[in-house]
């Protein structure tokens, strides 16, 4: 009994032995990445669960922006880094992690997250710390519209954006009917509810049919997709995201839907290319950031980079995660500092060449400019998945909340926010 | 006509999946009393599999079949050691023991199936037989989804016919009702236990494989079901085999129709109407406290 007693702390000690050699080892570790001046960049992104996918991609698309800024020297002379920390898509795992790089890691911005939802949480906690804060993928519009402070900026087109383009781009398509399936969530709601508006003064002749509204976590569309032929409208509206739309559109298929209605619907890479030759051809579809509609050098090195790193074309989610990070890196050059309140001036007043063209923010909201890209899918054999031709841009000032609009929302719910351009 | 019977076979289909990933489950639960939550995660990890061996077996002219075959004999493997390494140990605990440590197993192998497969949403594509249409008197259905249905059919006629009408079926139904007995007669409980165990692994292998046909193989795709699972289930009657197969139709063509006529309810009704049940059934359509039928 001694003696196994005696060789259980032996192996206690073993082990406490080689965690405190660890310690010391990563502590030396910590003090040479300390001695070198870092611009610390904190990359806040679910990389576990159902949309760690989403994470991944901004993760390697910052890793390409952070490379080719460190191979020009850095920012101000500073070596970029980016800690990742995964929100695992929660809204109280975002707020931890947020105030854990902050606080911790002391990170200069942070780019991020996924989910509406946490974005809703993370912005608060950037708002307390006064931390340089950009959003590449969450859009919901209540972060510009209600959630907004000084510091935080939306690369991505919001909610409200996107449905304006998305009536905008109808205008030019000929139908007399249509029926949306949307997921039965904020996005959908408000992405219909505008929709539906929009579309009654553009298009009055435009006669809705049925609205179909599967829950969020659905899995079999048979029975909408039957009922939504059933209709015979002339248009299908999909406001539908993820594995859940790639499996519509398996579905969808095998009822013959896309020969039987004209179908717009996302055609975000990450699910057409997921989807291979089974994603339908002569599909209208949109993006928030087509690699294929845009020809440019900067745009071809970024693909390149992109592919070296993750062996894939980059997602809509990869294009504006990296120019989230070059932009907030143009800014700090033009500031001239990393002073934050600098930085903050910089990123609302600069003009950014990004991958998708010259945009800005508004001051009023810090929502950029961004554009949304509609096509009809093709298959592009040497790729092994359909990309878009015919490719309409829509601009993002063409879309945007008004003024007027935002300043009754604002003054409704007793919201205070001064642009720098006003301080 | 058209428009009826589009709506009665989306609704069969949806009713095909629901038997196919519950019907392992009622398995267990009937001759066994164990509830194990871990059977939607063994579902989706037949999905990755039927990838996997798909993969591997590509330009093959049976891709599919095979990889339908060789997950299968994957997945009763996976079940017969997840039977003698933890449910075994598990039987004779109380309910809320056997729930803690199936939840417990439905996040290992989550995370699992994410270290092996990653988390990009993967899709097997369909044999050629099964990627047209099969048209008649004006109507046109997915061969894939027929596929299903008829899967359906058989995995539960098959299943009840083994239960209902073979010693064998005799013999698991007595595990349940005199489980002293079979012992004096000289028939190993543990390997009944064990059989069942892996059996209901299989039917969840079926419904993995049969997935993969109709939609993609992702990580939340247990989730997804689990809640319309076990209300099929309570529906049903917890542990009836018959009583599930009923429950599937019901709910699956209600949920179709509710989605064409009120399609914003479509959902709820499914909860309601297992609201109603464990109000004034609590045993369920057809079940009488867990035993099977």
């Amino acid at each position: 009994m001694r003696n196994r007693i005696r060789k259980v702390n032996r192996a206690l000690m073993i082990v406490l032995g080689l965690f405190i050699l660890g310690t010391i080892h990563l502590s030396m570790d910590v003090s040479a990445v300390m001695a070198e001046e870092t611009y610390q960049i904190g990359v806040l992104q679910p990389f576990s669960g159902p949309y760690a996918i989403y994470g991944e991609e901004a993760m390697a698309a910052c890793q390409v922006a952070a490379d080719q800024i460190n191979a020009a020297g850095g920012i101000l002379g500073r070596k970029v880094v980016l800690v990742k920390k995964d929100t695992k898509a929660e809204v109280a795992t975002g707020i931890r992690q947020a105030n854990d790089m902050i606080l911790r890691d002391k990170v200069d911005a942070i780019i991020g997250p996924t989910s509406s939802s946490v974005l809703l949480g993370v912005i608060e906690v950037t708002k307390e710390h006064k931390v340089i804060h950009i959003s590449s993928i969450a859009n919901t519009e209540k972060a510009t519209l209600e959630g907004i402070h000084p510091y935080y900026f939306q690369v991505v087109p919001n909610s409200y954006m996107e449905s304006q383009a998305i009536a905008n781009y109808l205008k030019g398509v000929d139908f007399k009917s249509y029926v949306p399936i949307a997921l039965d969530y904020e996005w959908g709601h408000s992405t219909v509810d505008l929709l539906k508006k929009e579309l009654q003064q553009t298009k009055p002749e435009a006669k809705l049919q049925a609205e179909f509204w599967p829950p969020l976590k659905e899995t079999n569309f048979s029975s909408y997709i039957t009922a939504a032929l059933n209709q015979k409208p002339d248009l299908v509206i999909g406001i539908l995201a993820g594995s859940a739309y790639q499996t519509f559109i398996r579905q969808a298929r095998g009822y013959q839907f896309f020969d039987k209605v004209k179908f717009l619907g996302h055609g975000f890479e990450g699910d057409v290319m997921a989807l291979g030759n089974e994603f339908p051809e002569g599909m209208r579809m949109y993006s928030r950031g087509a690699f294929y509609a845009v020809k440019s050098p900067k745009m071809d090195t970024f693909i390149s980079d992109y592919k070296k790193i993750t062996n894939q074309y980059p997602t809509c989610w990869a294009i504006l995660s990296y120019d989230s990070l070059m932009i907030l890196a143009d800014a700090v050059k033009k500031a001239g500092t990393i002073d934050r309140d600098a930085v903050a001036k910089a990123l609302e007043s600069g003009k950014f060449d990004t991958l998708r063209g010259n945009l800005s923010f508004r001051d009023l909201d810090h929502q950029m400019n961004s554009p949304e890209y509609f096509a009809t899918s093709y298959f592009d054999k040497s790729k092994g998945f359909c990309v878009g031709k015919d490719v309409v841009v829509v601009p993002g000032e063409s879309c945007f909340r008004s003024p007027e609009e935002i300043k009754k929302v604002r003054s409704e719910k007793n919201i205070s926010f001064v642009p720098w351009s006003a301080r | 006509m058209e428009l009826f019977i589009n709506q009665v076979f989306s609704g069969l289909v949806r009713s095909a999946l629901y038997f196919l990933v519950t019907s392992g489950l009622t398995l267990l639960f009937g001759v066994v009393g164990t509830l194990n939550m871990a059977h939607f995660s063994l579902y989706m990890i037949a999905s990755y599999l039927t990838w996997t061996f798909h993969t591997m077996l590509r330009g093959f002219e049976f891709s599919f079949w095979s990889a339908f075959i060789l997950a299968s004999a994957g997945m009763c493997i996976l079940g017969w050691i997840i039977e003698r390494l933890v449910m075994r140990h598990i039987y004779e605990r109380e309910l809320g023991d056997q729930l803690l440590i199936t939840f417990a197993m439905v996040y290992i192998l989550d995370d699992v199936t994410k270290i092996i497969w990653g988390s990009n949403p993967l899709f097997v594509a369909r044999p050629a037989i099964l990627t047209g249409v099969i048209s008649w008197g004006g109507i046109s259905l997915p061969a894939s989804d027929i596929f299903v249905l008829l899967l359906g059919l058989v995995s539960g006629l098959g299943t009840w016919y083994l239960l209902a009408r073979t010693r064998t079926g005799r013999i698991l139904r007595a595990a349940y009702s005199h489980k002293e007995m079979l012992p004096a007669l000289g028939i190993p409980i543990h390997r009944i236990y064990t059989g069942i165990f892996v059996l209901s692994v299989l039917l969840a292998s079926i419904a993995g494989s049969a997935w993969t046909l109709m939609g993609m193989v992702d990580l939340g795709q247990a989730h997804t079901l689990l809640i319309e699972a076990f209300c099929v289930m309570v529906i049903g009657g917890m542990g009836s085999f018959v009583g599930t197969a009923v429950s599937a139709v019901i709910c699956g063509l209600t949920y179709s129709f509710a989605i064409l006529y009120v399609p914003k309810i479509a959902t709820l009704l499914i909860f309601v109407l297992t609201g109603i049940i464990l109000v004034f059934r609590p045993w369920g359509l057809m079940g009488t406290s867990g035993r099977l039928h």
